[in-house]
């Protein structure tokens, strides 16, 4: 844990691990930590309420390995919203519990490089369900395509590749209960690479606590 | 991190016809229709905005909106309902929903009910032996057809428009069914599993009228008994079989040759023979008689009669036997000898007397002698073939029930159903 002084409003904050952002509590000012400095590079929406059972401090489990949730962005598109929980392994390794409808999926970004067949960015917006891809090696389907914005965001963030404006992004599946998302925004393309996990697997703790409802 | 509990619901006013909507699963639905009115809200952003206007009237449903079960071990609350049909025949469909797992689906058609759950791991459908695969089950092919929304209430989590079409598969593996859903921009798959009336009752506290006809993934009772008495029944056929065994054993089947009737000779007189000395207890005995016969016919009469207490044990037998050629060549028919088993009788010695009426082509009495022996102390198969049949019974009760059943259930199939009886 190290501590920090919100450069904006002057509040105190944390980083709990090596996440590049953060938001601050208190004036939601989106913050990019580098070796010595902080600055504010953005300013960024509270996270609209929902009834997830998933915040801050949750902690997990992905295949044996333990990870706690440091942050989340929620996402939004024409027809709806998501939310996707930043989790940390360890202070230089994170992934993204994406939460959509009911569904888990744990994805961890991967390099542009990783991407084989995919079309450059100019032609994103060509890209159509059923078309394949080879990421990493390996098939995957593309199964929706959507322009998605942040609605919102909170905590510490590994990445906020869609916190600032639209991103085109593709969902897409591989074989069994494997998963990627690719986001393109600009010049730049981000593949997120995991697979469906099932609630229960996860073993959370501290979930939050809802009036009514008993796991 | 925060430890506040959190409501479980929020309310909102309808834009349209201002009746309040609860919602109760704000984060994952991103449409609520309002139960009043029927229109449609976007419920996605904090703005709510109206999708589409309707005016509606409230429809009623089973399970209300808000209803809570546990089914499977899990508490799942309703929170959209819509009315779908295929040509007119229409169903149910109860959106559930818990923070935790996320969806389900209830599925009422005709008061039958199962649990539906979107299949993530759609590679695992494959091709099947007599349709598809799908986790270790073999589905059949059931249904198809095009299906309609007519009527949506409550929350879901996407935008479903009365009118939506979607092109449907059904496959089943009772108590499974493997439901396919094409539109042009996705296919989905359902994993519906029948729930007999007594689950959703009683995860409901809801009382149900009666169902009709059969449904196509509904389990067959007998089916089910059967499956459940077949340890029973391949332990009572073993349990026979070994007793059969044992008692062939034990059995001494002493072979007692008790000589050469002439029935010419004593044709309307009782021949004396033996005595036979009978050791073993309360036994069965085999009388065989064997005679070079043709074209004869022989009925004998035995009597074997106790020597210590005069009591008479009686039985009969006959035979025949007839050959020829014609124009399809050497017949023959009948048999040259008989064997019949005597009433159960005491240790002791016996006379055995025989008598007999018999006859040729040739209107006279036999003429060949007629070799008698009898088996001593045997286990005649016929009370295991007896034990074997009883034990059948309710077995081939039940899988002619079955059959009917399966004949219903294919009989609404929309495809062939050939070779349904396993």
């Amino acid at each position: 844990m190290t501590s920090f002084q919100c450069p904006t409003c002057g509040a105190e904050g944390r980083f709990g691990g090596g996440a590049p952002y953060a938001v601050c509590r208190f004036c939601r000012s989106l913050l990019l930590r580098t070796d010595a400095t902080l600055q504010a590079v953005g300013r960024v929406a509270a996270v609209p309420d929902d009834f997830s059972p998933l915040q801050l401090g949750v902690g997990g489990q992905f295949d044996g390995q333990p990870f706690n949730v440091v942050g989340r962005i929620r996402k939004v598109w024409e027809q709806g919203s998501w939310n996707e929980w930043c989790v940390m392994f360890d202070i230089h390794r994170f992934g993204w519990l994406a939460e959509a409808q009911g569904d888990l999926v744990m994805t961890f970004e991967r390099p542009a490089s990783s991407l084989e067949n995919a079309p450059a960015p100019a032609h994103a917006a060509e890209v159509a369900p059923g078309d394949t891809w080879r990421i990493g090696g390996r098939n995957f389907t593309v199964t929706d395509v959507k322009r998605a914005a942040c609605q919102g965001a909170e905590g510490e963030l590994a990445g906020i590749s869609s916190i600032q404006g639209d991103v085109l992004s593709v969902d897409l599946h591989g074989a069994g209960l494997e998963f990627a998302t690719v986001e393109f925004r600009g010049d730049a393309v981000s593949p997120y690479v995991g697979r469906f996990v099932e609630f229960d697997d996860c073993r959370f703790t501290n979930l939050r606590r809802i009036d009514g409802w008993t796991r | 991190m925060s430890n506040e509990t959190h409501p479980p619901t929020k309310s909102i006013n309808c834009l349209v016809c201002g009746a309040p909507i609860t919602l109760r699963a704000l984060g994952a639905s991103v449409m609520v229709a309002c139960p009043s009115c029927r229109s449609q809200l976007d419920i996605s952003k904090p703005e709510i905005q109206i999708i589409k206007k309707f005016r509606g009237t409230a429809e009623r449903f089973q399970l209300p909106l808000g209803s809570r079960g546990s089914l499977g071990g899990k508490t799942f609350e309703v929170i959209g309902a819509m009315i779908r049909s295929i040509d007119g025949f229409r169903w149910t469909e109860y959106l559930l929903f818990t923070p935790f797992i996320g969806f389900r689906w209830l599925v009422e058609d005709q008061g039958h009910w199962s649990l539906g759950e979107t299949v993530k791991d759609t590679s695992a459908v494959k091709p099947g032996a007599i349709g598809i695969r799908y986790q270790d089950h073999e589905f059949r092919k059931f249904a198809a057809g095009e299906a309609e929304v007519e009527l949506v209430v409550g929350e879901f989590y996407w935008r479903v428009q009365v009118g939506d079409r979607a092109a449907t598969r059904d496959w089943v593996a009772p108590p499974l069914m493997l439901s396919q859903e094409k539109t042009a921009t996705e296919t989905t798959w359902t994993l519906l599993q029948y729930l007999e009336p007594d689950e959703v009752q009683s995860a409901f506290k809801i009382s149900l009228g009666d169902r009709d006809d059969i449904a196509p993934h509904q389990p067959c009772p007998a089916s089910m008994t059967l499956g459940s008495i077949q340890r029973y029944l391949w332990g009572a056929l073993g349990l026979a079989l070994v007793l059969q065994i044992a008692t062939l054993f034990a059995a001494r089947s002493e072979s007692i040759v008790v000589g050469d009737y002439l029935p010419a000779a004593n044709h309307g007189q009782e021949t004396a023979f033996g005595p036979v000395h009978l050791a073993a207890g309360h036994s069965l005995n085999e009388i065989t008689a064997h005679a070079p016969l043709n074209d004869s016919w022989v009925e004998l009469q035995y009597a074997l009669v106790n020597k210590a207490t005069g009591k008479s044990y009686e039985m009969g037998q006959q035979f025949e036997f007839y050959s020829g050629v014609d124009s399809d060549g050497a017949w023959s028919e009948g048999s040259t000898s008989a064997s019949t088993l005597l009433p159960a009788v005491p240790a002791g010695d016996y006379d055995i007397l025989v008598d007999s009426s018999s006859g040729t082509s040739r209107g006279v009495p036999v003429q060949e002698p007629i070799h008698v022996t009898l088996t001593h102390d045997v286990a005649p198969w016929r009370n295991f073939w007896i034990a074997c049949t009883v034990i059948v019974l309710y077995p081939a009760i039940l899988l002619y029930r079955r059959f009917v059943f399966e004949r219903r259930r294919w009989g609404a199939s929309s495809f062939d159903t050939h070779a349904i009886i396993r």
